[in-house]
C-alpha cells in the first residue's frame, strides 16, 4: 500500500515537473576535436534559487543548443561557496566539469575562509557584473555623491551603511568609498543584501552598498535614491545614476561577477571550444532577456580578460581587507 | 470587491485549479521528506512555471509552496520526521498521538488547523496587508533580537520531563549555532580549518539526523524487544464538540504565524514553537501538552501555515522578500513582469486578486486532499517496523545529501543522529536543541548588529517599546513553568 | 537513571570547557565591546553550571529504577550499519551500497521472507533513482570504482 501512495504522488509530481530526460554518459575520453561528446555539468557553489543558481541554469539553457549536449546544473553549497569551487578545481581536467565561480574566489585567501585561489582554475570567461550601488533613504538630506561625502565628513562615523555580511564585497565595497573619499562610515552588516535594503526602507540605517537590482523595487517605488554606481560605465538596469567617477570620485569598480572556470590542467583546445559556446550562449537574446528581467548584468569578458581581471581584484581587495583588519 | 469577483473567474478555471491541485500534491510530497524543503521544491520547480501564463505559473508555485509547509506535518506525527524546520514543534504531540493509536486524529486536527490558519492569513493579507506592512517595518535589530529572546525563553516549556536537561539540550543547540563564521566581526569560529564548518552546521542535516535517524535506531533495537509495542491505527475522527475546543486555539495560532511571517527574517519554525508555547499557556491541561494533546498539533500547524500569508504582505506590498522561499517567489514574479511594492495593487490589480483568490482555494485544496489523504497517509504505519526502518534510514541519507549534493551534510546527519540515540535515551528532548539552532544565530546577530547600529550603547534595547514588550515576555514565558513547578512540587515527588 | 545522568554530566561539562577555552583564541576587535567570544563564552558557562546541577540533582535524588528494557546493542548494530554505509557510498556507488544495506538491516532484524528480502532493497533503490535522480536532478553518487 505504501507504494501506491508514492505511486500517487510521484505520478502527479511527474506531470507537474514534466518531461526531465535522463542524463546519458558517453564515452570518457576528452579530446578537443569533438569536444563535446557527452553532458557537461556545471557546479554551482550557491544554493537552488539565488542569483548565481540563475544566471547558470539560464546560461546552460541556452548553451545546449550551441553545444548539441545536455548542460545540467549541480546546486553544491557550503563554506561560502569555497566547498563547490574546490570540487571544481580538483576536477577532472576533460573540460566536462565546469565552474561558475564568484567575485568571493578572489577574496576566500584575504579573508582566511579557504586556500583556494583563482589561479587553481582556468578562466573560460566572465558573464555577469554587478556593481555597487552607494543608495541612500528617499528623504535623505543629500542628493549627490559630493553631498554625502560632505555629510559624512561632518557627522564622522555617524553614517551607518549597511552590507550584506562582514567581508562581504558590498563591505569591501563601502570600505572603499570610505577611502578613497576619506570617510568614516559605520559598517552595519546584514545576512544578505535583502535584509539590509529592508532596514534601509524601515529607515533602521542610512545607506546601502548593494547591487543596482537589489534596490531596484525600492527605487521604483520612491523609497530610497540610488547617488552613484561603482563602475566603468552607468548600469543598464538604472541607466540615470551616474557612475561614481562622473560623479566626482575615482574608486576602483567594485561588485559582484559571475564567471566560468575549469580546472586548471585542462586542455587549451577544450578551454577554447567552452569559451566560443558559453560565449555564444551569453550573447542570445533570450538569455539578455532573463538576465534583464532578473536585474542581472551582463558584462562578458574572454578567458585571458577573465584571468587579469581576477588577478587585479585579489590585489585589490588584500589592500582593503587588510585595511580594514579582517585577514 | 468587484476585483475579487474578478480573481474568482481567473482562478476558476480547469487547468488553473489542475495546475494548483498538481502544485499542492507535489508540494506535500516534497515536504513530507526530511531533506526536501519548501524552498527548495520552490526552486526546483521555478523554471518549468517561466513558459506559463502568469497566473497559471505563480499559483502553481503557492501550491508548492503552501502544501510543502503542510506535508512537514504528516511524516512529523506518523513517524516522528518532521519533514521540514516548520513542523518541529509538531512532532512533540503528533508523534504521542500517534503512539496512542490515534494518528488519524492528529492528522485531522494538523490538516483542520493548517487550512484554517492559512486561510485566515490569506484574509488578512488581503484586507490589511499594507498597514500591518508599515508596522513589520519597525522590527529592526533590536525588536527581532528581543524576538528570538523570545523565542529561546520557550525552551522552558518544551524541556520535557527535567527542567534541567531541556535547558541543557537547548544551550547545546545555542552552542552549535556559533560555529562558523561570525555573524558581525566575520570571525571563523570552532571550524577547526574545516570549510564546511566556516558556514556553519546547517539545521536540515542536524533536524533530520535528531528526529528521524536516532527514531530509526531506537525502533532496531525495539524490534528486539520483548516487550512489543505494536501502533494500531483507531478510526477514531474529530468529533465536532472537540473541534469547538480546538479553534481558538487554531485561530490565535493562525494571527502569530501571520504576524510572525510578516517580520523579515522569522518564518514558520519559530512561528510553530511560539505558537505552541501560547497554547499551553492558555490551556488548563499543561500537563497533557508533550503527551500527545491535541492542542499541541493545533497550534504549530496553524501558524506554519499563517506563515505563508504573513510572509506575502511584505513580498507583494513592499517587495521585500522576508525569507528564502519569498525571495525565490519574488524572482518568479519579476520574470512574470509583476513587479510586487506599492505599486503592484494600481498596476496589476486582477492579477494580484486572482493570486489572492488562488490562496483562498490552495488552502481549500489542502483540507480536501489532506482529508482524503489521511487514509492513504496512516497506511505507513501498517508497513511493519523491520521494513520501514531501513527505508526511512536510507531517505535520512538522501535527505541530507540532496539538500546541497554536499557529503559533508550526511555526516553531521548520522552524528546528530547517533548522539540523538543517546540523548532521547537518557532524556534530553530534542527540540530545545532544534530551537536553538533555530534561533541562536538570528539572536546573535541582532544583538550585536544593534549594538553597531546604536554605536555601543545599550540604551537601544530599553527605549524601543516592541523590543521592550518582547523581552518581559521573555522572562514571563521563561520563568513561569519553572514558578509552576516549584508550586506543585510536594505533589510530584522526586521529578524536578 | 543515576549512572547515565553523572556520565552525560561531565560529558558536557568536559565539552563546553574545550569550547569555552577555544574562544580565548578569537581576535578582539577595538572598540567592539561584545565580540565573537560572548555568546560562545554565555552558552559554554551555562551548560557548565547546568551540568553541575545535573550532577548534584542526581547525587541528591533517591535511585530511580530505569524502566527502559535494554534493546541499545541491537541500536548500536543498525549505527555500525549506517556508519558502514556512509563510509562506502563515495567507493562502491548509491545504488550497490543501499541495496546492501536494506538488506543486511533487514537480516538483522531476522526478516525471513524472500519476497520481501528482494522487494524492499530493490524498490527503496528504484524510488530513489526515480525520486531524486531523474525527478529532483540530485547528483546521486555512483562511486568512485565505476567512473
Amino acid at each position: 500500500m505504501k507504494k501506491f501512495l508514492w505511486a500517487v504522488t510521484l505520478s502527479a509530481l511527474a506531470l507537474t515537473i514534466g518531461g526531465c530526460g535522463e542524463e546519458s554518459s558517453g564515452a570518457s575520453s576528452g579530446d578537443g576535436g569533438n569536444f563535446p561528446e557527452k553532458s557537461i555539468e556545471i557546479i554551482v557553489p550557491a544554493a537552488a534559487g539565488g542569483g548565481t543558481d540563475a544566471t547558470a541554469r539560464a546560461l546552460a539553457n541556452e548553451a545546449e543548443d550551441v553545444f548539441g549536449q545536455s548542460i545540467g546544473v549541480l546546486n553544491k553549497t557550503g563554506g561560502s561557496g569555497s566547498v563547490g569551487m574546490s570540487e571544481g578545481a580538483n576536477a577532472k581536467a576533460d573540460g566536462y566539469k565546469v565552474t561558475m565561480v564568484f567575485v568571493e574566489l578572489t577574496m576566500f585567501k584575504h579573508l582566511g575562509l579557504s586556500p583556494l585561489t583563482y589561479d587553481q582554475f582556468k578562466p573560460i570567461g566572465m558573464i555577469n557584473f554587478d556593481p555597487a550601488a552607494l543608495t541612500v533613504a528617499a528623504d535623505a538630506p543629500y542628493d549627490t555623491l559630493e553631498e554625502f561625502i560632505a555629510y559624512a565628513k561632518d557627522h564622522p562615523g555617524e553614517v551607518s551603511v549597511g552590507n550584506s555580511g562582514t567581508g562581504s564585497i558590498w563591505h569591501i565595497a563601502a570600505a572603499s568609498l570610505e577611502k578613497a573619499a576619506d570617510i568614516k562610515l559605520n559598517h552595519v552588516p546584514h545576512e544578505g543584501a535583502a535584509p539590509a535594503v529592508t532596514a534601509l526602507v524601515g529607515g533602521h540605517i542610512d545607506a546601502v552598498t548593494v547591487s543596482p537590482a537589489e534596490v531596484k523595487t525600492q527605487l521604483e517605488a520612491g523609497n530610497v535614491k540610488t547617488l552613484a554606481v561603482m563602475a566603468d560605465t552607468r548600469s543598464d538596469i538604472i541607466p540615470d545614476v551616474p557612475t561614481f567617477g562622473e560623479a566626482g570620485l575615482e574608486v576602483n569598480p567594485t561588485g559582484t561577477w559571475r564567471g566560468l572556470t575549469v580546472p586548471k590542467d585542462t586542455p587549451d583546445d577544450v578551454v577554447a571550444k567552452l569559451e566560443e559556446g558559453f560565449m555564444k550562449a551569453a550573447e542570445d537574446e533570450d538569455f539578455a532577456e532573463f538576465m534583464k528581467t532578473n536585474g542581472l548584468g551582463i558584462e562578458l569578458k574572454d578567458s585571458g580578460e577573465f584571468e587579469e581581471y581576477m588577478k587585479q581584484n585579489e590585489e585589490d581587495f588584500g589592500e582593503i581587507i587588510g585595511d580594514l583588519g579582517l585577514n | 470587491m468587484d476585483l475579487l469577483l474578478e480573481g474568482l473567474t481567473g482562478v476558476f478555471q480547469l487547468n488553473v485549479l489542475l495546475i494548483l491541485l498538481m502544485g499542492i500534491i507535489a508540494g506535500i510530497t516534497i515536504g513530507s521528506l526530511p531533506g526536501l524543503t519548501a524552498t527548495m521544491g520552490v526552486a526546483l520547480i521555478l523554471p518549468v512555471t517561466f513558459g506559463m501564463e502568469p497566473v497559471t505559473g505563480i499559483l502553481l508555485l503557492i501550491g508548492v509552496y503552501f502544501g510543502a509547509v503542510y506535508g512537514g506535518s504528516i511524516t512529523a506525527i506518523l513517524i516522528n520526521t518532521p519533514g521540514t524546520p516548520s513542523s518541529a514543534a509538531t512532532a512533540i504531540d503528533g508523534y504521542a498521538m500517534s503512539k496512542k493509536g490515534l494518528a488519524h486524529k492528529a492528522l485531522t486536527v494538523s490538516t483542520v488547523s493548517s487550512a484554517i490558519g492559512g486561510i485566515l492569513s490569506v484574509i488578512v493579507l488581503i484586507f490589511i496587508a499594507p498597514q500591518l506592512a508599515t508596522f513589520a517595518l519597525k522590527f529592526s535589530a533590536p525588536e527581532t533580537f528581543a524576538l528570538a529572546v523570545f523565542g529561546i525563553s520557550i525552551i522552558s516549556s518544551i524541556a520535557g520531563k527535567s527542567m534541567v536537561k531541556g535547558l541543557i539540550a537547548g544551550f547545546i543547540g545555542l552552542l552549535i549555532a556559533t560555529i562558523g563564521i561570525d555573524p558581525i566581526g566575520g570571525f571563523p569560529r570552532f571550524t577547526f580549518d574545516n570549510v564546511n564548518l566556516s558556514s556553519g552546521i546547517n539545521l536540515i542535516p542536524v533536524m533530520i539526523g535528531l528526529f528521524a535517524a536516532s527514531e530509526a535506531f531506537r525502533a532496531m533495537g525495539s524490534i528486539f524487544s520483548t516487550r512489543k509495542l505494536t501502533i494500531v491505527v483507531e478510526k477514531v475522527k474529530l468529533k465536532w464538540i472537540e473541534f469547538k475546543i480546538l479553534i481558538g486555539t487554531i485561530l490565535r495560532s493562525g494571527a502569530i504565524g501571520t504576524f510572525i511571517g510578516m517580520i523579515p527574517g522569522a518564518g514558520g519554525d519559530i512561528a510553530a514553537f511560539v505558537a505552541y508555547n501560547e497554547a499551553k499557556r492558555f490551556s488548563k491541561n499543561k500537563d497533557g501538552f508533550g503527551k500527545g494533546e491535541m492542542k499541541g498539533v493545533a497550534a504549530p500547524e496553524a501558524a506554519n501555515n499563517g506563515v505563508t500569508g504573513g510572509a506575502m504582505i511584505p513580498l507583494l506590498t513592499l517587495g521585500i522578500p522576508g525569507d528564502a522561499v519569498t525571495a525565490v517567489l519574488l524572482g518568479a514574479l519579476m520574470v512574470q513582469g509583476i513587479q510586487p511594492g506599492p505599486m503592484l495593487f494600481e498596476n496589476n490589480g486582477p492579477i494580484v486578486y486572482t493570486l489572492f483568490v488562488g490562496m483562498l482555494v490552495a488552502n481549500l485544496m489542502i483540507l480536501i486532499v489532506g482529508l482524503f489523504g489521511i487514509r492513504l497517509f496512516t497506511k505507513i504505519l501498517l508497513v511493519p517496523t523491520t521494513v520501514l526502518t531501513p527505508i526511512i534510514l536510507v531517505l535520512c541519507v538522501v535527505g541530507a545529501y540532496s539538500l546541497g549534493n554536499n557529503y559533508f551534510d550526511v555526516l553531521v546527519m548520522l552524528i546528530s543522529g547517533i548522539a540523538g540515540y543517546f540523548l532521547m535515551r537518557y532524556g534530553f528532548p530534542a527540540s530545545p536543541i532544534i530551537l536553538g539552532i533555530i534561533l541562536g544565530p538570528l539572536m546573535e546577530s541582532n544583538f550585536r548588529r544593534a549594538l553597531v547600529m546604536s554605536q555601543g550603547s545599550f540604551d537601544i534595547f530599553i527605549t524601543r517599546p516592541i523590543t521592550v514588550v518582547l523581552l518581559i515576555l521573555a522572562v514571563i514565558t521563561l520563568f513561569s513553568p519553572l514558578l509552576t513547578r516549584k508550586v506543585k512540587k510536594p505533589t510530584t515527588e522526586g521529578e524536578s | 537513571m543515576k549512572k547515565p545522568n553523572y556520565i552525560s554530566g561531565l560529558i558536557i561539562i568536559i565539552i563546553a570547557g574545550f569550547f569555552y577555552s577555544l574562544t580565548f583564541n578569537f581576535p578582539k576587535l577595538e572598540n567592539q565591546l561584545i565580540g565573537a567570544e560572548f555568546m560562545p563564552r554565555v552558552y559554554s558557562v551555562m551548560l557548565i553550571i547546568l551540568g553541575s546541577i545535573l550532577l548534584i540533582q542526581t547525587f541528591r535524588n533517591k535511585e530511580e529504577s530505569d524502566e527502559q528494557e535494554n534493546t541499545m546493542k541491537y541500536s548500536i548494530g543498525a549505527m555500525l550499519f549506517v556508519i558502514l554505509y556512509v563510509v562506502v557510498i563515495p567507493y562502491i556507488g548509491f545504488y550497490i551500497s543501499t541495496f546492501l544495506l536494506v538488506l543486511g538491516l533487514l537480516l538483522f532484524s531476522k526478516v525471513k521472507n524472500k519476497i520481501l528480502l528482494i522487494t524492499i532493497p530493490v524498490g527503496t533503490s528504484l524510488f530513489i533513482f526515480v525520486f531524486f535522480q531523474i525527478l529532483l536532478k540530485v547528483s546521486i553518487p555512483m562511486g568512485t570504482l565505476f567512473s
